[in-house]
């Protein structure tokens, strides 16, 4: 399973390691190849971008997954206002050039499709069907005990406040 | 807080939280134009016609490694309008860190208050 704390400030702390990374930038490359998408996201529901593939150098991914995960959160607050007990499991957005394919992975991720409208949305979502299985499977396998309390020891806290009053014009 | 080991990555969300026309986004709006370019991604806001909030600001500051590892903050903004419950609600999905905007208009102490309760 992915690490998932609650801290004593009642916030959330998701800890991935390097092996559930390394699987899931498999299957999102494994994804890209098979369906020549233009660019593949995986990011967690808090718009966190994890993992991407594809030709994403002009596309900024970072707000892409901020907006996708609003996108997401906001739908599933209209299926409750519409009285759909599930949440809407995948959300299309079709262009004229570029269509998107978003879909929930678990809960707590979602995966984002960018892709050309030459290809066909039966071939996005079989072998999306398939990634997020893989997915899944991947970040329900056992993992280590990662600890960060040693990670964000009082000095970290310290230079990161130097860095941030540097940071500034 | 989502932290990525492979890449040492320390994620984390920052919401700027208040009532209405408080200057939240301009807060950001300040941050943003102070910053050093290097640092800053894109500043997004998904507001009406008339500048006001719709769903959210969002920019992500990444500071460099420290101590190897590499922190990044995403700042969001909230909607302040009093019909925009729903959407506060989904940005604070996940949150780290709020920075609460109160207005210092002496008339507008009830809605800081409204505001803060209702978080
Ligand atoms: N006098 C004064 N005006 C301010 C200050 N900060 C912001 N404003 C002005 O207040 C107005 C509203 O500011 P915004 O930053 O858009 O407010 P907001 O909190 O984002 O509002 P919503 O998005 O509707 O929730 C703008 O006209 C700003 O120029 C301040 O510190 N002093
Ligand atoms: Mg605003």
């Amino acid at each position: 399973m992915v690490q998932t704390k609650k801290l004593k400030d009642g916030s959330r702390q998701v800890v991935l390691n390097g092996r559930q990374y390394d699987a899931i930038t498999k299957v999102l490359s494994e994804l890209a190849v098979k369906t020549k998408a233009s660019a593949i996201l995986f990011a967690d529901m808090s718009g966190q971008l994890i993992s991407q593939r594809g030709k994403t150098d002009d596309m900024n991914t970072t707000v892409l997954s901020a907006l996708a995960a609003s996108d997401f959160a906001a739908t599933s607050e209209m299926a409750k206002l519409v009285g759909e007990e599930a949440k809407f499991k995948l959300l299309f957005h079709e262009g004229e050039k570029r269509n998107v394919y978003l879909s929930n992975v678990g809960d707590e991720f979602f995966l984002v499709v960018v892709f050309d409208v030459s290809v066909t949305l039966g071939l996005i979502r079989i072998y999306t069907k398939k990634a997020i299985e893989d997915l899944n499977n991947s970040l329900e396998e056992e993992s280590e005990n990662n600890d960060v309390g040693n990670m964000l020891d009082s000095d970290f806290s310290t230079l990161l406040g130097d860095a941030l009053d540097d940071s500034f014009k | 807080m989502f932290i990525n080991w492979a890449l040492q990555e320390i994620n984390l969300k920052i919401v700027y939280y208040g009532p209405g026309m408080s200057g939240k986004t301009t807060n950001l709006e300040y941050i943003h134009s102070k910053l050093d370019p290097s640092l800053k991604g894109d500043l997004v806001s998904l507001k009406t016609k008339e500048d006001r909030t719709i769903f959210f600001d969002f920019m992500q500051i990444e500071v460099g490694r420290i101590k190897g590892k590499k922190p990044k903050f995403n700042l969001y903004t909230v909607p302040g309008q009093v019909y925009y419950a729903s959407s506060r609600k989904v940005i604070l999905n996940g949150v780290d860190g709020i920075v609460f905007v109160a207005d210092s208009q002496p008339h507008r102490m009830e809605a800081n208050i409204e505001t803060l309760l209702d978080l």
